[in-house]
């Protein structure tokens, strides 16, 4: 209790004398201190320090054999995650939703959509049968928090633009690749700026999301030069350069593509100077989703869901000519089970 | 050394002459003496005079600056609730999507109009550091209405790009109540400082009287014992007259503080929580739409909704304990916090549109109806409430400091007033005497 706080309780009585002397109560007509609140339980999620990679040459997109017969939709085998997921009712799954193209809210009906989620109804309906995309449960994160999120199991899959990496694979659990994406960089003045590497010898300031593969690869020694703006989202990234805060903007070419959509302004500009293939992330624990999730892979590489996923969201869409879409990427089942 | 010896010899000069004129004083003759004592209650009634005058318009000076402070405080405080209040119908407008009801869009713009009129009157009533810090809210409010329209030109087209805009503008809106929340920090020790010196500033008045009233005794005493009356009526009548504005006018100094004092501890202070119980309810609300708008991943927002809401509950509880005001919308947060509830387990469990619907138009579900859920509703009905206690409470402060005012501007008239005629009696009183020796 302060001066404040004990000045309001002096007794009324020593108020009373002070109306006949007029100065008894000094200092005791004071205003309540500000309320502070509280909460009871403060939760925090502990971070994990990124273990390093042992041999980051491996070829990351290695993942398991998927499994030879995929179950019937709504019969996933007992003692599975699949079941374990079927008898909840519920597919989980960590997602972006501000990835124009990808994964992203629809403004005008507050739906999810894009390319990874169209992927993630896919396994939905391998795991429930018709009507599964209706049993996915949403949650939405960042990039920082796509690795933790499987960690930490809040949710069973994360489909999120997500690169395959030797360094990831130490932490979760990747599917084949679905989507053969390459980093960019998007500018607002491409005359200046045609490439990463006039960005560079400018000292023009990037924009890259915190914990991608893109902030780590825009920091490499190859191109310093380039000074690095981190923003916790890509979106933010966007922001950014419409304010003025960056020059451009560094990223898979399929979320600038969304960007580009989004701001006539800018443009996709220079080749693509990286490989990231797109896989969907699991548990490190959950081979066997994994390998549920390689046959679904599998069989939508065979009967052109894959395909059509990417026609709809990135021709369709008008974002990229049909033949700047790359070929459905071939998987690579040659990682041994744990 | 010479210099100090000079100047000891100067004051044992000084010394000399003062005991020669106090014993030639003694040795004066009684025409003489009564002429001072009759110049020295005179000067003395007419110090009461001023110094009457000086503690009455301190005092009414402090109390005023109490009451500005005041009204300062509710003012800004009043820009404080504006500004969440519109960020809360941005958030859920934005939850809701499509294109924007125009009755909200409607009372978002009068909500950002009056915050931008607020800041314009609580500069001019700022102190110098206060105002540099209102500056910054008003350019950073500035700011805060581009993001939003940003954030809604991008939505109106579909870009997802908006809700980046979105979160920026909260962002900005966070630090602004922080710079307005300091100002208000800083007007409520205005209050308590003023409120302080008018308790302070009787001293003048009480030692002018009782100087007075020494001379006024000293006087009568000495011409009963010198002259063998027993009263010497107009010194008798003044006497009374100094009594009478010591107990009087320090009753009626004192009730003024008295009661500016109870508008500090009473209203104002009620008036205090309430505003703030309001502004963090707001936040809470908008709070409540950020968790959603974060679909099933609302966790921070969610830590954020539990402090603000812990702020309503702790603000309206001390509010309605201490001055009664407040209860109702006690009650009414309660239930919007168990709507809030039933939204987030919803969310949780993976209903994100069931969730969605309650938080925004109250379901349609008749399950969740049952349960008696219904959070715009429930908040409505904290907002009207809690409004309305605010404007009662504000007005109540501002009344009674109004009339501790009228009450001190009477006063100061009426002791200066009884200065000069205990100067007169008292000139009159020693006048009677001074004639039985022409």
């Amino acid at each position: 209790m302060n001066a404040r706080t004990r000045g309001r309780r002096w007794p009324a009585a020593v108020c009373a004398l002070g109306m006949v002397v007029g100065a008894a109560c000094s200092g005791d007509a004071t205003l309540p201190d500000e309320v502070a609140g509280s909460i009871a339980e403060a939760t925090t999620t502990p971070t994990t320090a990124a273990p390093a990679c042992p041999d980051p040459s491996a070829y990351a997109s290695m993942t398991y054999e998927p499994l030879e017969v995929l179950p019937e939709p709504g019969d996933m085998p007992d003692g599975t995650t699949m079941a374990e997921i079927q008898d909840r009712g519920q597919l989980v799954v960590g997602v972006s939703a501000d990835t124009l193209l990808f994964g992203s809210r629809n403004p005008l009906n507050g739906d999810i959509e894009g390319f990874d989620i169209d992927v993630l109804k896919t396994v939905a309906r391998a795991i429930f049968g018709d009507g599964g995309e209706e049993r996915i449960v949403y949650k939405v994160i960042t990039y920082a928090q796509r690795l933790p999120s499987l960690e930490a199991g809040d949710v069973d899959i994360v489909a999120h633009t997500m690169t395959i990496n030797c360094n990831r694979w130490l932490r979760i659990a990747f599917s084949s690749v679905y989507y053969q994406a390459g980093q960019k960089v998007l500018v607002k003045d491409k005359e200046r700026f045609p490439d990463v590497f006039a960005l560079r010898d400018a000292g023009a300031r990037v924009c890259a999301p915190e914990g991608s593969t893109n902030i780590d690869e825009i920091s490499k020694a190859e191109y310093a030069g380039v000074i690095v703006v981190p923003k916790p989202d890509i979106s933010d990234c966007l922001v950014a350069m419409q304010q003025g805060q960056a020059d451009a903007t560094t990223g898979d070419d399929t979320v600038l593509a969304g960007f580009a959509a989004q701001d006539p302004s800018t443009e996709l500009v220079g080749d693509a100077f990286t490989q990231e293939p797109y896989g969907l992330g699991m548990n490190l624990d959950d081979s066997d989703l994994v390998q549920f999730v390689n046959a679904v892979l599998d069989q939508a590489r065979a009967d052109g869901t894959l395909e059509q996923i990417a026609r709809t969201w990135l021709v369709d869409t008008g974002a990229l000519d049909a033949e700047d879409v790359p070929p459905v990427p071939e998987p690579d089942y040659t990682r041994a089970l744990p | 050394m010479a210099t100090l010896t000079r100047s000891t010899g100067r004051f044992a000069g000084s010394a000399a002459t003062w005991i020669r004129q106090t014993v030639a004083l003694r040795s004066a003759d009684s025409p003489t003496k009564l002429r001072l004592a009759m110049v020295v209650t005179v000067l003395a009634a007419l110090l009461l005079s001023i110094a009457g005058w000086y503690s009455i318009d301190r005092r009414d000076t402090a109390i005023g600056d109490a009451a500005r402070a005041a009204e300062q405080l509710i003012q800004v405080q009043d820009v404080r609730v504006q500004v969440v209040q519109a960020d809360s119908i941005a958030s859920n407008a934005y939850l809701v999507g499509g294109q924007e009801a125009a009755d909200q869009r409607a009372e978002y713009d009068s909500r950002i109009a009056a915050a931008a009129a607020g800041l314009l009157v609580a500069v001019q009533g700022a102190t110098s550091v206060d105002a540099t810090e209102l500056e910054s809210v008003n350019q950073r409010l500035a700011v805060y209405v581009g993001l939003v329209e940003q954030a809604r030109a991008n939505n109106r087209q579909g870009f997802p790009v908006g809700a980046a805009y979105q979160r920026q503008a909260r962002a900005i809106a966070s630090v602004l109540v922080d710079s307005l929340r300091t100002v208000e920090q800083s007007t409520r020790q205005r209050v308590d400082d003023s409120m302080a010196r008018a308790h302070r500033a009787s001293w003048t008045l009480i030692v002018a009287g009782l100087l007075v009233l020494v001379a006024l005794v000293v006087g009568s005493w000495w011409l009963a014992v010198r002259w063998r009356r027993l009263v010497n009526v107009p010194l008798a009548i003044a006497g009374v007259i100094v009594v009478l504005v010591l107990t009087v006018g320090l009753g009626v100094n004192g009730r003024a503080v008295s009661k500016a004092g109870d508008a500090v501890r009473g209203p104002l202070s009620a008036a205090d929580l309430v505003a703030q119980a309001r502004a963090a309810g707001f936040d809470a609300r908008s709070s409540e739409a950020l968790t959603l708008i974060n679909r099933g991943n609302g966790a921070a927002y969610e830590t954020g909704w539990q402090l603000s809401s812990s702020i309503v509950a702790e603000a309206l509880l001390r509010s309605c304990d201490s001055y009664g005001v407040g209860c109702g919308a006690v009650l009414s947060y309660e239930a919007y916090a168990d709507s809030h509830a039933m939204v987030r387990s919803l969310d949780d469990a993976g209903d994100w549109d069931r969730a969605v619907e309650l938080a925004t138009a109250g379901s349609l579900d008749a399950l969740v109806q049952q349960s008696g859920s219904n959070p715009p509703a429930d908040f409505d009905a904290f907002a009207v409430a809690s409004s309305d206690e605010l404007v009662e409470q504000s007005t109540t402060a501002s009344q009674a400091f109004d009339d501790a005012d009228a009450q001190l501007l009477v006063l100061r008239w009426i002791v200066v007033a009884a200065g000069l005629a205990i100067a007169a009696l008292a000139f009159t009183g020693y006048e009677r005497r001074l004639r039985e020796y022409r």
